[in-house]
């Protein structure tokens, strides 16, 4: 067994180890309510939230394909650094509102926070269905992360990665939320190495950054290609900015992302929080001009797998013990949001779908079942994708995905600020737009060849939409997401006053403005011991021992009534 | 019928955090998308081209920016 490989497995071992016994962790009396399970009990303060979020946001994925379209492409690759900063300033408005509205009424998932926005079932479950859909191909993206990492340490496909998912997916049904959690801290504590070994390394090569930079731009223009270089061309420009601004837009709406946010313990941790969050863009920032370094040293690909670029480049040019702290630093990187993205899934499935249609009366007990279970199902969905079909449908799936998530966008976001579009509009503007952004998808073809212009696949290429499909005659492109999305409000707007003038009935909200701005310590928001403790006790009540009608106080969790969860009492069943 | 509709809230309409700061966060929000600014060379930093640097800068500039609005709107 090679260095890389036992540094690897060692790290790997322990973080299962603390996945496990994540679940002891601020133990609470039961974990089985989707508030212990699926949200941690709401109450991670600054560090913890920290960690949670940027193991959420930074995935395995970013860390290994961001730097390989750099390696591919120069400046255009850049654009996850301009999006991982303004996501900041954008959710720093938006989120403080989300978190308090989900504590006053218990909401776990954003869907349910719709449906009681608009008063309306389908839209609710609209966003629950397009949350669950975009995330499941995300998961199977970790895994493509985890799989270049296995590729240059030379194991086979198949049981290393089957292995380490079911690890994963043992811990996460154990530990819920909390097993990321903890986990998130070594892999922050591996990146922050692998970033170091980065800086150190440059600074022992010969003429540093300058001589790096300066072979990557000969590299660059002795290629046909047009769209390379160390600054963006003309044609690139347009697409590097919508791109950057719809990934920001769907981060937000990304269900996993709300999962994170909704366990920190108050508004201001987490507005703490983003305002610490920009600087972890640095990290991926210093990792992606790896794909420079990788250049300067002739780092191919591993078997032809573009993206090993990373790993390869650790493992030519790293110590072997440091090498597998980075390849630990990836693997762990892709268990943490796999996890929370599962748990994510799942959660939308039981809130919106299971107790929407299926059981409504379903108990705390059983709702944590069935998200136990769907987070499991949904992980080896992920799994099966990569394993059975492939790595680029995986991807396509993906890119899709993000263009999906992105029309939930004037529900959930914009319905924190208002109520007024019509329930009816905004579904039209959803239908539009995912109709608008798979056919858009569907026109983009794939290029390649020497020079990037042959035509390798006609349909499901990428997202930059060529603007010539309009008969400009440019070689610009724009993010199909963008232009989907604006199609999508303008419907919405343009819509709700004809519903509203046809006398079709508007849902009813049921929040109020001073749920969007309470915070710990509010009356409205349920204190954490109430929900750690479980119910405070009842008054008082006469115990009668022949007719055993209420929970005996602290007794078998099994005797407690079916509406044991606080936050289900929150707000009247939809 | 009418009378059971809930009321309409509109953008900017008596919401209790309101505040003029909010406004500020639209500087690390436009400025870094704007390449107008930042697609460039020179001046380069440690051998880095200003395109690279510059967009890491930013990340400063957005964080500053954010616990500046935090700490006005409180």
């Amino acid at each position: 067994m090679s260095t890389q490989l036992t540094v690897f497995v060692a790290v790997f071992g322990a973080v299962a180890v603390m996945g496990f016994a994540a679940a002891r962790w601020r133990r609470p009396d039961s974990i089985h309510t989707l508030e212990e399970w699926g949200l941690g009990g709401r109450a991670f303060g600054n560090w913890v939230t920290f960690f949670l979020l940027s193991g959420d946001v930074y995935t395995a994925y970013t860390f290994v394909a961001v730097p390989t379209l750099v390696y591919g492409m120069g400046a255009a690759g850049f654009f996850p650094v301009p999006f991982l900063v303004i996501v900041y300033p954008m959710l720093f408005v938006v989120l403080a509102r989300f978190w308090s509205v989900c504590h006053v009424h218990g909401f776990v998932t954003p869907a349910e926070f719709v449906r009681a926005r608009f008063g309306s079932k389908g839209i609710g479950t609209a966003v629950a269905v397009l949350g669950i859909v975009a995330t499941m191909p995300y998961i199977a993206l970790q895994l493509i992360g985890m799989e270049a990492v296995f590729e240059v340490m030379g194991l086979p496909k198949g049981w290393p990665l089957t292995l380490a998912f079911f690890v994963l997916a043992l811990y996460t049904f154990n530990s819920g939320l909390r097993g990321p959690a903890l986990v998130s801290i070594v892999k922050d504590a591996l990146i922050l190495w692998a970033v170091l070994a980065v800086l150190m390394i440059v600074a022992m090569t010969p003429g540093q950054w300058d001589t790096i930079f300066r072979i990557a731009e000969n590299r660059y223009a002795v290629t046909p290609r047009t769209d390379d270089g160390l600054l963006l061309p003309a044609q690139s420009q347009l697409n590097y900015v919508t791109l950057a601004l719809g990934s920001a837009v769907a981060l937000f709406l990304y269900p996993h992302t709300l999962t994170g946010v909704l366990a920190s313990r108050n508004r201001g941790t987490l507005r703490r929080n983003l305002a610490v969050l920009p600087i972890y863009t640095l990290t991926l920032g210093v990792l992606m001009l790896v794909g420079f370094a990788a250049l300067y040293d002739g780092v191919t690909p591993v078997g032809g797998n573009a993206n090993t670029v990373v790993p390869q480049w650790f493992n030519e040019n790293a110590p072997a013990w440091s090498a597998g702290l980075a390849f630990a630093a990836i693997g762990v990187g892709a268990m943490v949001p796999a996890a929370i993205m599962s748990i994510a899934a799942a959660n939308l499935f039981t809130r919106d779908i299971y107790r929407v249609y299926l059981r409504p009366q379903a108990s705390a007990r059983e709702e944590t079942y069935v998200s136990k279970s769907v987070s499991l199902t949904v992980k080896f969905g992920a799994l099966l994708i990569l394993l059975l079909l492939n790595t680029q449908f995986a991807i396509d799936l993906q890119l899709i995905g993000g263009v999906v998530i992105m029309q939930t966008l004037p529900a959930v976001a914009l319905g924190l600020y208002t109520n007024w579009f019509h329930r009816w509009a905004l579904g039209c503007g959803m239908g539009a737009g995912l109709v608008l952004g798979v056919f858009m998808l569907w026109q983009v073809p794939k290029l390649g060849g020497a020079d990037g212009r042959q035509v390798i696949r006609e349909h499901f290429g990428g997202s930059a939409w060529p603007l010539d499909n309009l008969g400009l005659n440019t070689q610009a492109t724009i993010y199909v997401g963008i232009v989907a999305l604006a199609v999508n409000l303008l419907i919405a707007v343009a819509a709700t006053p004809v519903f509203r003038a046809l006398d079709i009935p508007a849902g009813v909200d049921l929040t109020r403005e001073h749920d969007y701005i309470a915070d710990e310590g509010d009356p409205t928001v349920r204190r954490m011991t109430e929900i750690i403790d479980g119910d405070p006790l009842p008054e008082e009540k006469p115990v009668s021992f022949f007719t055993p009608v209420g929970p005996r106080a602290q007794g078998d969790p099994r005797a407690a009534p079916p509406d044991d969860d606080q936050s289900r009492r929150a707000y009247p069943r939809l | 019928m009418r009378d059971r509709l809930p009321r309409r809230t509109t953008l900017g309409e008596g919401r209790a955090d309101k505040s003029r700061w909010h406004w500020l966060l639209l500087v690390p929000i436009v400025l870094p998308l704007m390449p107008v600014i930042y697609n460039r060379v020179d001046p380069t930093l440690l051998g880095m081209p200003f395109f690279y640097w510059c967009q890491l800068g930013f990340a400063f500039l957005a964080s500053g920016v954010i616990a500046f609005v935090h700490k006005k709107v409180g």
